[in-house]
């Protein structure tokens, strides 16, 4: 790549950040909100280093745990997202496949989606109490619909001509679903995937906000009851860089898994 | 070897009212290891027939047996290629042709691979093993497809207008190709076109269908040499056969499109 277009895709990338950045500092800096509610990105950033590295003191009681919190978001995102991921394919694909599973479970399905799950908060704390617990299921039950709901879809579109193909080379029962209708259907499934991983980074936060005394959003709460919105901010910025980070490891996963799809498609 | 035949056979698509009879009173045998060709007017029910022998459907009456055992599903003894060729798209070239090896029970990973490896030099695509069949030409995925349905060496082989696709000259190659291949291997085989050189060329036997539904008008036997070349359609036996189907498809084709009272259901 020449050095002009390496300038220009670092422009495409950064503009709209920087931007952002600008105004946040110069809202400050003109007096258009008070620095005590609204910090700076400068502020921010020295926070944060002292929440991760305990270096400074900055952050004051918070000095150095933000390691201990995002382990705890981190791992309660991937056990309910795992959890998701296996209960959504599975009751997809049986939906998709049976007209029979299909009218048996979808009408309570759809009633279960349209409870907003943070109503579901309140019941599962009083049933599993201050822990975990609440948080991964939660988690899990969210993010279950996206991946569920794309698998059904993907399963019911695959072309019948696949699986002419796949009985007559001899595959029969549940080798034709794991050969051919379960890869046939990667494109939904991997769409639902990337759905319900956002959906349960969201959920992490608002069931520690609320669930578990740990996690990113159990040090939002406790810097809001302390008056720290520089941690606050610090923690929404630390959330927002872990779910972009963890939607691009999702899509590379995908890109190999999809490599075939990418050329058949305008979109890759 | 295998002998293939539908007796009596009866077939009807969708439900009373706007049923289409496909097949009605049809008879066919494909005597073992003979290349048969099947001619005939759009729609006659050629297709029907061949999904009939792969497993696909059932008849509504009639019998459809291989070697005297009626066809209950489809299944590795009678290879498919099919029109739209149904190749694994999510799977590289070698995969799709490994694709009916590893269904077998107890094939080991070395045996799996060197038969692939065989079959990959017979299509002449060693070089594009890992490629996707969407970067391959029209020709390449019609050898894929041909090559992951003799992976597993069947007895019947079935063939949908596999040609049907490419251009004149790539075409002819194909069909040199299969003819090449057959001839190292005879097989039973019945192979679906529209193209009357083809169906000559390829063929021990054409059998030319009825407007629907269909019904085998006439079979000609062609008693051409073998091995065979393109060259042999220059000769005089080949103009003889080639006209003598052309006139029987043609007339087919005018009363499929001017069609007889009674032959609706």
């Amino acid at each position: 790549m020449v050095g002009r277009d390496r300038a220009r895709l670092f422009a495409n990338y950064a503009a709209l950040p920087i931007a952002i950045l600008l105004l946040w500092q110069l809202a400050g800096d003109l007096g258009l909100v008070k620095r005590a509610l609204l910090p700076g990105p400068l502020q921010v950033l020295a926070t944060l280093w002292d929440l991760a590295t305990g270096a400074s003191g900055e952050s004051g009681r918070y000095s150095g745990t933000l390691g201990r919190h995002l382990t705890a978001s981190v791992t309660r995102v991937l056990a309910g997202f795992t959890i998701a991921t296996v209960l959504g394919v599975a009751l997809g694909t049986a939906i998709g496949l049976s007209r029979t599973v299909e009218r048996a479970v979808d009408p309570t399905l759809q009633v279960l989606r349209n409870i907003p799950i943070t109503a579901f908060l309140p019941l599962s704390i009083l049933f599993f109490g201050i822990s975990d617990q609440p948080a991964v299921f939660l988690i899990a039950l969210g993010a279950l619909f996206p991946t569920l709901v794309n698998t059904s879809f993907g399963v019911k579109e695959v072309g019948s001509r696949f699986v002419r193909a796949g009985r007559m080379l001899g595959v029969s029962g549940a080798s034709l679903v794991t050969r051919i209708i379960l890869p046939a259907a990667q494109p939904a499934i991997w769409t639902g995937l990337r759905l319900s991983l956002g959906v349960a980074w969201v959920l992490v936060v608002v069931s520690e906000l609320i669930a578990v005394k740990s996690g990113l959003g159990y040090l939002l709460i406790d810097a809001y009851q302390f008056f720290r919105p520089d941690v606050m901010l610090a923690c929404m910025v630390t959330i927002g860089l872990l779910g972009y980070l963890s939607d691009r490891l999702l899509l590379a996963v995908r890109a190999r898994a999809l490599a075939w799809n990418r050329l058949e498609t305008i979109g890759g | 070897m295998a002998e293939v035949r539908l007796d009596r056979v009866r077939k009807v698509f969708g439900s009373e009212g706007d049923a289409v009879v496909a097949l009605d009173g049809f008879d066919l045998a494909l005597p073992a290891g003979t290349f048969t060709t099947l001619l005939g007017p759009s729609g006659c029910g050629k297709t029907s027939a061949l999904d009939l022998i792969a497993g696909f459907t059932k008849p509504e009456s009639g019998t459809v047996t291989v070697d005297g055992r009626a066809v209950e599903r489809p299944g590795p003894d009678r290879g498919v290629v099919f029109q739209d060729l149904a190749l694994f798209p999510w799977l590289r070239v070698d995969e799709n042709i490994a694709f009916g090896l590893r269904a077998l029970p107890a094939k080991e990973a070395d045996k799996v691979k060197a038969r692939t490896d065989e079959l990959l030099e017979a299509v002449g695509l060693l070089l594009f093993r890992r490629r996707y069949p969407a970067e391959l030409s029209g020709g390449m995925r019609q050898r894929v497809a041909i090559a992951r349905v003799l992976a597993l060496d069947p007895p019947v082989l079935l063939m949908d207008e596999p040609f049907g696709a490419l251009d004149a000259q790539t075409r002819v190659l194909m069909q040199e190709f299969l003819v090449s291949l057959w001839e190292r291997r005879p097989r039973t085989a019945l192979f679906i076109t529209h193209d009357l050189d083809e169906a000559v060329f390829l063929a021990d036997r054409l059998c030319v269908m009825t407007a629907r539904p269909g019904r085998i008008k006439e079979t000609l036997t062609v008693d051409l040499p073998r091995p065979r070349e393109a060259s042999i359609m220059s000769s005089a036996r080949f103009h003889e056969l080639r006209d003598r189907a052309r006139v029987l498809v043609r007339e087919e084709a005018l009363r499929s499109i001017q069609p007889l009272s009674g032959t609706k259901a």
